[in-house]
């Protein structure tokens, strides 16, 4: 599904360049579900939005489904993530102005869907996150466990094949980090690839987890760890 | 609540388009201040321009009733009245039709305070006599010339009644006698762009008003109907005398054509106000696109919008806006301006020192000028928005959203 | 969202109407007429400019265009120039 090889990422500022990813070589499965696993500024951040298509590497390959995706033009590279990626974020990153469902909406606006089929489907992604009782609610009045519920509904809605997660329970007390969790594994049954990016000890026994591969100053450190069964 | 209706019932346009209406209305705070501030310029602006075409017209339209040619006796620079044994001489020359003795003058109401036009008509005259009587509704002249009878117009009228002279006023005539004259008919309002200030009198009831002798005229005017005899004419009527000037329509009609149009101070001076507002206008916008849109456009552009989908929403939200601004800008304007009579404004073009006018303005809409305003107010306006939006669409959108 | 939008739309199209209804039903024809007799009865087609005591009220010289700054020269000159 997603293969990488050799990955390099650096960061220039002025004369100083950085090397924040340094040869990575990573292998996802389809419907596997991963778990980068570092302190902050170990890079998995950053190989999570290389990942999505927000970010470019300097060196090496990215294939995601046989593509290489590294040097795709903007449209391109704009439907591949309309299509294939669904990403949640740390900070949820809603427009606070709009409610629940319009903020669920917004990846298939660019779509060719016609409005009745948007909103059949903003309706199915809200019920699998949960939150289909707060559809109408501007997002600036939900509770940090309720965006999370829309961020992830969002990202479920152009029905993708890849869920990326980057710290999604950084902002969310014990409680609503365990309903996150509850909603990932009914999208790991759906067949969903998924790749979370996170630092919290709660992703270290998922029962779901094919594995843990572990980030250090950029790189992957050692020999990835699988975790539970999910064969 | 919106968001219930999509969901329940079904939209009839497309989601981009229930998308750009959401967007432009949830986020109207952000709008309404350039709006307004847009709206407020292209309101002055239109009026202003709406003023000087709808004068411009109509004086255009009563240029060709004009005389072709002014002959004023000249005295150290300035004029002085003519004698009307001018007259005979002229008619003697080939080419010219019509020789009219001009008798007219500014009365004053108080020394260095308000002051009518006194203008002195030929009764007698075949041409005057038809154009006054349909003026009067037909009503008989000769009721008019029996006792010392005046026409007023529009503001003269207001004037004097505010004054206690309903009916009736009393020139003080130079010699130090007082001439009751009564106010036989006021001239219609729609005259007022010329007649608002002015008195027609018999003509030698004005040159008693005005202190003129018998034998004297303000100035001659006279006709030429072969334009190509302009030249030649005025040649010969130059070569009669010394001290006289020759004034032709042309002079008076480029003097007009500049009357009004931008280089004039008031309008350089508009224009240039409205030029750095809009400049103005344009950094803000360029600058909330950049602060505050930033994050916006990383976000779209993460959850899988293009470049040329931003830039479509970002264009049509910009269009609506323009539109909105110039379409109410404009018809505001209109409204003020043809349906209003335009208060205040209107001074700047007529000045306010005498009498108060209150002319009909005839409505014209110079689709040439109307244009241009749009497009010198939309071209920039779009690119401030979509120059910022672009460079912002084309970082990737990681670095954009932080 | 839609319902305002064709709100302000409908809004909009009804100024633009009243604005051509105004337009084009106005008597521009009475109003000319009236201006056109005043001229042929007193030869005169000067605008009644609202002049303090010192101000011409009639200008005769193509040099002005400006009522509010009569004295101001037109931008559009040559005459300093070309010699006369």
């Amino acid at each position: 599904m997603i293969s990488i090889e050799n990955l390099n990422r650096y960061f220039k500022s002025g004369d100083t360049s950085f090397h924040v990813l340094k040869d990575i070589n990573l292998e996802v499965l389809e419907g596997e579900c991963v778990v980068l696993r570092g302190v902050s500024g170990s890079g998995k951040t950053t190989l999570l939005s290389i990942m999505a298509g927000l970010d470019r590497p300097s060196s090496g390959k990215l294939l995601v489904d046989g593509e290489s995706i590294a040097k795709l033009p903007d449209l391109h590279i704009s439907a591949f993530r309309a299509k294939k990626i669904g990403i949640i974020f740390q900070h949820f990153n809603l427009l606070e102005h709009l409610s629940a469902s319009e903020n669920v909406m917004i990846p298939l606006i660019p779509s060719e869907l016609n409005m009745t089929e948007v909103a059949q489907r903003v309706k199915r992604s809200l019920e699998i996150a949960n939150i289909s009782h707060k559809a109408t609610r501007p997002a600036g009045r939900l509770s940090g466990g309720e965006k999370q519920r829309v961020a992830i509904a969002r990202a479920l809605v152009a029905d993708p094949s890849v869920i990326l997660c980057d710290e999604p329970t950084a902002n969310l007390d014990r409680d609503n980090s365990l309903k996150f969790i509850d909603i990932l594994k009914d999208l790991h049954n759906m067949g969903k690839t998924i790749i979370v990016a996170t630092h919290d000890p709660l992703f270290d026994n998922l029962s779901f987890a094919s594995r843990i591969v572990p980030m250090q100053d950029g790189s992957i450190v050692s020999k990835e760890q699988g975790v539970g069964s999910s064969e | 609540m919106s968001s219930k209706s999509f969901l329940d019932k079904p939209f009839f346009g497309s989601p981009f388009f229930f998308f750009l209406t959401l967007e432009f209305f949830k986020e109207r705070k952000k709008h309404i201040g350039v709006v307004v501030i847009s709206l407020v310029i292209l309101f002055l602006l239109s009026s202003v321009l709406f003023i000087s075409s709808s004068i411009r017209y109509s004086i255009e339209q009563t240029l060709d009733k004009e005389p072709d040619f002014v002959v004023q006796k000249i005295q150290g620079g300035e004029r002085v009245n003519a004698p009307a044994e001018w007259i005979d001489p002229l008619l003697e020359i080939y080419g010219i039709n019509k020789v009219t003795a001009r008798v007219y003058g500014r009365y004053f109401f108080k020394a260095k305070r308000d002051s009518f036009l006194i203008v002195g008509v030929d009764f007698m005259d075949e041409q005057s006599h038809k154009t006054l009587e349909s003026i009067m509704d037909e009503t008989d002249l000769k009721s008019f010339l029996s006792s010392d009878n005046m026409l007023v117009g529009e503001g003269v009228s207001i004037y004097l009644k505010e004054h206690f002279y309903p009916n009736h006023y009393s020139f003080l005539t130079p010699k130090g006698d007082f001439k009751k004259i009564n106010i036989f008919k006021v001239l219609p309002k729609e005259s007022n762009l010329i007649a608002n200030d002015m008195i027609i009198l018999p003509m030698d009831l004005a040159k008693e008003v005005l202190g003129m002798g018998e034998d004297e005229v303000t100035d001659i005017a006279l006709n030429v109907p072969n334009d190509d005899e302009w030249d030649n004419v005025a040649d010969k009527i130059s070569a009669f005398y010394y001290d006289l000037r020759v004034v032709t329509k042309h002079d008076i009609k480029k003097a007009y054509e500049n009357l009004y149009n931008y280089k004039g101070g008031v309008f350089l001076i508009l224009f240039l106000i409205a030029i750095v507002t809009f400049v103005l206008i344009l950094y803000q916008r360029y600058a909330m696109v950049y602060s505050s849109e930033r994050r916006h456009i990383g976000l779209l552009r993460a959850l899988g919008w293009s470049i040329r989908d931003v830039l479509k929403l970002k264009f049509f939200e910009t269009i609506i806006i323009v539109i909105i601004s110039f379409i109410v800008g404009v018809v505001l304007a209109y409204f003020y301006v043809f349906v209003l009579g335009a208060p205040l404004l209107k001074e700047i073009f007529l000045g306010g020192a005498n009498m108060k006018n209150s002319l009909v303005l005839v409505p014209v809409l110079d689709f040439g000028v109307l244009s241009s305003i749009f497009l010198i107010y939309a071209v920039p306006f779009i690119a401030a928005v979509l120059i910022p939006v672009w460079k912002i669409s084309v970082t990737d959108p990681k670095e954009a959203m932080l | 969202m839609e319902k305002p939008f064709l709100v302000m739309v409908g809004v909009l199209i009804f100024m633009v109407f009243t604005v051509s209804i105004h337009y084009f039903t106005f008597d521009e024809k009475g109003a000319n007429d009236s201006l056109s007799m005043v001229v042929e009865a007193t030869q005169m087609a000067q605008p009644s400019w609202s002049v303090s005591y010192y101000e011409p009220r009639m200008f005769s010289s193509s040099n002005i265009n400006n009522i509010s700054y009569p004295e101001m020269l037109s931008t559009d000159r040559m005459d300093f120039v070309y010699v006369k």
